[in-house]
């Protein structure tokens, strides 16, 4: 929570509401990514992965945006090499979210 | 520094919350008012009167290459000062807005300083030239 302790300085609405806004489209755009990815749509894969890609960034994860801006780049050719990485790193923010 | 009335023409929420949160840092009183995708940025547009328009590219309903087509051949609001804020940096999205003739391409940051920073040199800058034209 570094990183959003940082934005929000002594802001506690903003931070409240970041996070807030952070829980309820993280959910959202996980459920996109596997619709996406099933359907076998990279492009549209890899749009979701871009949007997963600044709440990885907020929440501080480094090494894993790092492989997430890989694989937005790798999916959109059709590389699903580092998908299961990536669903693996979702699955961690979720239980770092909801736990 | 003159006060903007700046039109956020956005789909990430996250991103319209930093935005406000730099303008309200700043203290200059810049209004801001959201539109999440380029259809409702026109349906603002059409209602209220700007000094700044800010726009991404990557939206749903309507995309901002089509956003700032309406906006350029409308005599109500081409002469708005319109800029760019995206993570794009395909050279197709530049060459379209160069050819909008957009005021400012600007590639958005995901770290938050350097946001801040992106967004105030824009405001900075914008507020300046609103002086200067006033």
């Amino acid at each position: 929570m570094q990183v959003i302790e940082e934005i929000s300085g002594n802001d506690e609405d903003f931070k409240k509401n970041l996070l807030e806004i952070i829980k309820k489209e993280f959910s959202k755009e996980f459920e996109n990514y596997n619709h996406s990815y099933l359907k076998k749509d990279f492009e549209e894969a890899s749009e979701c992965v871009h949007k997963l890609k600044h709440k990885i960034s907020l929440l501080g994860f480094k090494e894993e945006l790092q492989k997430a801006a890989l694989f937005e780049k790798e999916v959109k050719k059709g590389n699903l090499e580092l998908h299961e990485n990536f669903i693996d790193t979702l699955n961690k923010i979720n239980v770092y979210l909801y736990d | 520094m003159k006060a903007l009335s700046i039109l956020l023409v956005e789909d990430d929420e996250i991103i319209r919350l930093k935005f406000k949160k730099v303008c309200k840092n700043l203290k200059a009183n810049h209004s801001v008012v959201e539109a999440e995708n380029g259809e409702k940025g026109l349906a603002v547009l059409a209602n209220h009167h700007f000094d700044l328009i800010i726009s991404d590219l990557k939206m749903p309903v309507m995309n901002g290459i089509t956003f700032i087509k309406n906006v350029k051949k409308d005599d109500r609001f081409k002469k708005i000062p319109l800029v760019v804020m995206t993570t794009s940096e395909e050279e197709e999205d530049m060459q379209q807005c160069n050819n909008l003739c957009v005021d400012g391409y600007f590639l958005k940051s995901l770290n938050f300083k350097k946001y801040e920073q992106e967004v105030i040199s824009i405001l900075d800058y914008w507020s300046t030239k609103e002086k200067v034209i006033s």
